[in-house]
């Protein structure tokens, strides 16, 4: 036998039939949920011992945890001044991009400074002469030639002026002036109607265009540079010719604006 | 009338032992002590008993597992105490082996978390185990004249 109890057989048998017995006696209380309110009710004396145990331990505990948190303050207190130097380089920097902010915010709300010297006006319709009216006012000295843009499209340019009107000579006419242009690319070349379209004209036959490519105008007297014209629709090239043209197409038209833009 | 009051005192002071070891980690020195006292009060059968059903269920309530288990642990243990073990005849030592495992086990059933609390409270448990079977030695020696061993007395 692996091991053997020191009293009497019968002693032992007796003592091993009441454990069972006691065990089995648990066993059945457990099975009737009777001992969940033994200890329900024994929770009412443990918890308060236990409180006044975590607090003791707390207090003890916590001039240990103090001393291992004391190891590492040296280290802490360097990474925070690395931290703080680095939130002050970027507070500095802030205040820096704030004042810029503000000098850019007046300089945007200061209604009497005006960046543009532009002019809203109403087109007057006329397929031999197009128009647009010009300002009563006589203080109002406004500059010809000026662009003429319906949606941020250069449409055409305001030469003569007669008394409240501008002429204008749309792209397409044939009698318009000349404005320098330029694609995405870089190509160079010359705006000109030809009475029905808008050609960018004086290409190099070597320079190479792109269907769908943007035009914009490069600058010049009474046009600023920059001044989106159109899309490239076609490249017309003879074989005799010495350089070669686009066919520029505008997705606006100077006829169906309501307002149009002096600039 | 004294030993009841001793008894009470007693049963006072293991719980608050076994409330302080639940928030330290592992009831070690409880279960010692337990095991101790049941040996103690081995042969008064009512006394076993009810201390017994009173201890594992202190145990039940403050680490939140099954009385039933808790009374198979220590009733087991209490016997193995009593067992004359060839590989442990030391009872001191058969105290100590059976208190691990007695934890051991609570450990798996309860799935209590290890750290280095439990190591450190592993250590200064199994010493003051030690020391307080050393005084209870010298006690006795020094009181009877004789070294009367361990095996009869506890001083608890």
């Amino acid at each position: 036998m692996f091991f053997s109890l020191s009293y009497s057989k019968k002693f032992q048998r007796q003592r091993y039939l009441k454990l069972v017995a006691l065990l089995l006696i648990i066993f059945f209380l457990e099975w009737l949920g009777l001992v969940q309110l033994v200890k329900n009710s024994l929770n009412f004396v443990f918890e308060p011992v236990l409180k006044f145990n975590v607090q003791i331990a707390h207090q003890v505990v916590q001039p240990v945890v103090q001393l291992r948190d004391f190891r590492h303050a040296a280290y802490k207190i360097q990474s925070l001044e690395q931290q703080l130097a680095a939130a002050e380089v970027e507070v500095a920097q802030l205040r820096q991009l704030q004042q810029e902010n503000q000098a850019l915010r007046d300089l945007i709300e200061n209604t009497d400074r005006q960046l543009v010297d532009t002019y809203i006006s109403r087109p007057i319709l006329s397929l031999a002469q197009p128009a647009v009216s010009l300002p009563v006012d006589e203080n109002k000295d406004f500059h010809l030639p000026a662009a003429v843009l319906v949606d941020q499209t250069l449409v055409g340019v305001a030469t003569n002026r007669q008394e409240n009107l501008a002429l204008v000579k749309l792209l397409w006419q044939k009698s318009n002036t000349a404005i320098l242009a330029k694609t995405e690319s870089g190509v160079e070349g010359l705006i000109k109607g030809d009475g029905r379209k808008i050609l960018l004209t004086e290409i190099p036959m070597e320079a190479e265009l792109t269907i769908g490519e943007q035009v914009v105008s490069i600058g010049q007297q009474g046009v600023a540079g920059n001044l989106y014209i159109g899309k490239i629709r076609a490249i017309e090239s003879g074989q005799e010719q010495a350089v070669k043209q686009a066919v520029v197409e505008q997705q606006v038209s100077f006829y169906d604006a309501v307002v149009v833009e002096l600039r | 009338m004294k030993y009841f009051l001793q008894s009470i005192l007693k049963l006072s002071l293991i719980i608050i032992l076994l409330t302080w070891e639940r928030v330290l980690g592992l009831p070690l020195l409880f279960v010692s002590l337990s095991l101790l006292w049941l040996d103690k009060n081995f042969k008064f059968e009512l006394k076993y008993f009810a201390l017994l059903i009173l201890l594992s269920l202190f145990w039940a309530v403050v680490y939140q597992f099954s009385w039933l288990l808790a009374l198979l642990l220590l009733s087991v243990g209490s016997l193995f105490l009593r067992s004359k073990l060839n590989f442990f005849p030391e009872k001191k030592r058969r105290v100590l082996v059976l208190t691990l495992i007695l934890n051991l086990i609570l450990i798996w059933v309860t799935g209590l978390e290890l750290n280095a609390y439990s190591l450190i409270q592993l250590t200064v448990s199994y010493l003051l185990v030690l020391l307080w079977l050393r005084l209870i030695q010298i006690k006795r020696k020094t009181k009877s004249g004789l070294n009367i061993g361990l095996l009869d007395e506890y001083g608890f």
